[in-house]
């Protein structure tokens, strides 16, 4: 079974940590999650996966001519976005960097023999720091290129960006009650931890622990050129359109499309297998995915997950959070709270749709779709959006 | 009065020979390095010369610089390459083009040489119309028309009248041997003329971060082309405003009188405290702005009461009055 990676931040780790339940895999307590950490992020662990210590493993996938995306391995604790090479005559476009100075490194040596065209372009999908932690590395590899985002992502990634670079300590304090855990044997509600339930937090700790150097490597490094609707970018016989078509997964998603290859890279406005809807803006979203729907692309790069090679899952997608729109539309009257929503929510039909009865699926579907997606839609419908922030839904 | 098809001539040669009196020695070409603020350097023609060249302003940030318009002159702009690595140890990194006009853009390639990795910037619509001047900016191509322009001249000169059987006086023969040894100059230069198109192109707003100094590139409509890009410093309130700004005339040829005047205006709310214009000297007040905005409104408005079905611009010409604005802009020159 494939892993589940829900988390476009950080630690992976919570889910196990604070769902004290006896079934490792029955649905997490959000409110639980929620209050934890100030953390925004978590997965449920699958135990086939467990045995396999998947620390910073990439794999290397052709995309297009001249186009290549390097796609995260299984990962337990931490994850990052894909990042992905466009090679012109000229020069070379990356699309995000990750969040691991080491696997960016390797990444960099791997493009090099791809390719011997200077990177003078690193184009920044959005703001969440699994996407653009490594753009030092670049940077330091290729000296002189620009680092390019829209208008809103740049501030963002100033704000956060100095910021989760000192994160190792903070590592530890997330890890404490897991190791406690371990200590105790026991769940924080009293119960036995399986060998199972201690196999699959092990797992976790020893994966957390091996990315915790990687918080003492980043050095941030911010965007150059900033953008409001788009830029063309000529790599030579090659043109690449970085564009923004609206407010989305944030409000200063960039959506890179080359139109010579048909290949559109979409950053995490696709998150495979479940969106990834924390701070989002779901009316709006779906409205951006009728306009990729409307491009012409026969090859698509998420922003997490593997390439897609038809437009299935972006109309699911666009279906899902059309979906969840309506339902809130349909039980919220004024004065009822995202918790009221979803006591009286029917949501099953989407998450049968979209889980297809898969336990894991649909604890990522929980947190994000049902917890955070919603309580998105209840603020549009209240209409008092709340700023974006790393700390917000943690 | 001749007609001149190359549009980086049209320019001089209108302010020149419509005269033909400015008592102005003309070329060789050159420039001057003018401090307009700190980290702030224009590099101007210190007069207008049969083939001009715009003004080149260096924008020097902590990282970057940044260079808005490459000039004319492939020599020109070598020497001023040399100069901007006087004034600062950091790369070029970013040339923007305020427009397609030759003028503007032509020496480019010096920059590409100077600094490999500088990326060009420019509206779609600059992108594109200076493509189609690739090919020719060299070779036949450039010096054929140069040298057709140039032999009328030369025959005049050598007769010693004008088309119309009357003498010409002396200064209008230095006038003309100004006029000729430019062109002579540029013909030269056709031999070092490389095409270098644009990499980066945007259709509203763009903003560079140079390190310490931010730098916004707007197109804010159609203007004297359809593809105008400014340059806005925001700390310290200047303008680089390429053709939408020219002194002491605007140039106004396949321009958009009315979207213009807007522009200007839009120019004038920012609020600048310098304006570098795309050819003349830097202005510290808005009041050429705010005049120039107001030639336009004048223009457009009375063009429009005039007009009616199946009127020409000549016609149209007839109707409207700007001769108050005549002698403001030439100072009854």
């Amino acid at each position: 079974m494939r892993p589940i990676i829900q988390n476009a931040f950080l630690i992976a780790a919570l889910t196990v940590s604070v769902s004290a339940r006896p079934d490792p895999r029955a649905p997490f307590d959000s409110d639980a999650l929620r209050s934890a950490t100030g953390i925004m992020a978590f997965a449920e662990v699958p135990l086939a996966a467990a045995t396999v210590h998947a620390k910073f493993r990439y794999d290397t996938v052709p995309v297009a001519k001249g186009i290549t995306t390097f796609i995260e391995g299984p990962s337990h604790g931490l994850v990052q976005g894909n990042i992905t090479l466009i090679v012109g005559e000229k020069a070379a476009l990356v699309i995000d960097t990750g969040q691991f100075p080491a696997v960016a490194r390797r990444v960099i040596a791997d493009m090099r023999k791809l390719t011997d065209k200077p990177v003078r372009y690193l184009a920044i999908t959005h703001w969440h720091m699994d996407h653009y932690m490594a753009n030092s590395e670049f940077a330091d590899a290729w000296p002189g290129l620009t680092i390019i985002a829209q208008d809103f992502t740049a501030p963002m990634m100033d704000k956060y960006g100095g910021r989760y670079q000192h994160y190792g300590p903070k590592v530890d304090e997330n890890l404490k009650p897991m190791r406690d855990m371990l200590a105790s044997g026991r769940a924080p509600d009293g119960t036995e931890l399986t060998a199972d339930r201690r196999q699959r937090i092990e797992t976790v700790i020893s994966e957390v622990e091996a990315a915790k150097p990687e918080f003492d490597l980043m050095r941030y490094r911010g965007a150059d050129m900033t953008f409001e609707n788009g830029i063309d970018v000529d790599l030579g016989n090659r043109v690449v359109k970085l564009m923004h078509l609206g407010r989305g997964n944030t409000a200063g998603d960039l959506v890179a499309y080359v139109p010579d290859a048909h290949a559109l890279i979409t950053g995490d406005i696709l998150v495979h297998p479940v969106p990834f809807s924390y701070g989002s803006y779901l009316s709006e979203w779906s409205v951006v995915l009728g306009k990729l729907a409307d491009i012409e692309a026969t090859v698509i790069v998420p922003g997490h997950g593997p390439v897609m090679h038809d437009k299935a899952y972006m109309l699911q997608v666009r279906e899902l959070l059309d979906g969840v729109v309506a339902e809130v539309k349909r039980v919220w009257k004024p004065g009822m709270s995202a918790d009221d929503v979803r006591k009286v929510m029917d949501l099953s039909k989407q998450r049968d749709a979209f889980c297809q009865g898969d336990k894991s699926l649909e604890n990522s579907f929980k947190a994000s779709i049902e917890t955070a997606g919603v309580d998105r839609v209840t603020q549009e419908l209240e209409g008092k959006m709340k700023p974006e922030a790393f700390d917000e839904n943690g | 009065m001749r007609t001149l098809h190359l549009v980086v001539a049209g320019l001089a040669a209108s302010l020149s020979l419509a005269a033909d009196a400015a008592p102005k020695s003309w070329g060789p070409f050159t420039y001057e390095t003018i401090k307009v603020a700190d980290n702030v350097y224009a590099f101007d023609e210190p007069k207008l010369n049969a083939i001009v060249s715009s003004n080149i302003i260096a924008v020097l940030g902590d990282k970057a610089i940044l260079v808005f318009d490459g000039g004319h002159h492939p020599p020109v702009t070598r020497a001023i390459t040399a100069e901007i690595r006087k004034l600062s140890s950091k790369p070029v990194k970013y040339l923007a083009i305020s427009h397609w006009h030759d003028d503007h853009w032509v020496a480019n390639a010096e920059f590409a040489s100077a600094w490999p990795a500088v990326q060009f910037i420019a509206h779609p619509f600059t992108a594109q119309l200076m493509e189609t001047r690739e090919g020719k900016l060299n070779g036949a191509a450039c010096i054929d028309p140069l040298a057709s322009q140039v032999k009328p001249l030369r025959e005049e000169l050598a007769s010693g009248k004008h088309e119309d059987g009357t003498p010409i006086s002396d200064r209008g023969k230095a006038f003309l041997r100004d006029e000729i040894s430019g062109f002579d100059q540029s013909i030269a230069e056709c031999a070092e003329a490389r095409y270098r198109g644009v990499d980066l192109t945007f259709d509203s707003e763009l903003q560079i971060d140079l390190g310490g100094r931010k730098v916004k590139l707007l197109h804010l409509g159609r203007g004297n082309t359809a593809g105008d890009v400014v340059a806005w410093l925001p700390e310290s309130r200047i303008l680089l405003a390429g053709d939408l700004i020219v002194h002491p005339f605007p140039f106004a040829t396949q321009s958009y009188i009315t979207e213009w005047a807007a522009i200007l205006r839009k120019l004038d709310a920012m609020g600048p405290a310098i304006i570098v214009p795309g050819h003349g000297p830097v202005l510290h007040d808005k009041q050429y702005l705010q005049d120039l905005a107001s030639l336009f409104e004048s223009i457009s408005s009375q063009a429009h009461a005039a007009w009616q079905p199946g009127m020409s611009a000549d016609d149209l010409r007839k109707k409207v009055d700007i001769s108050t604005w005549s002698a403001r802009f030439s100072h009854d020159d």
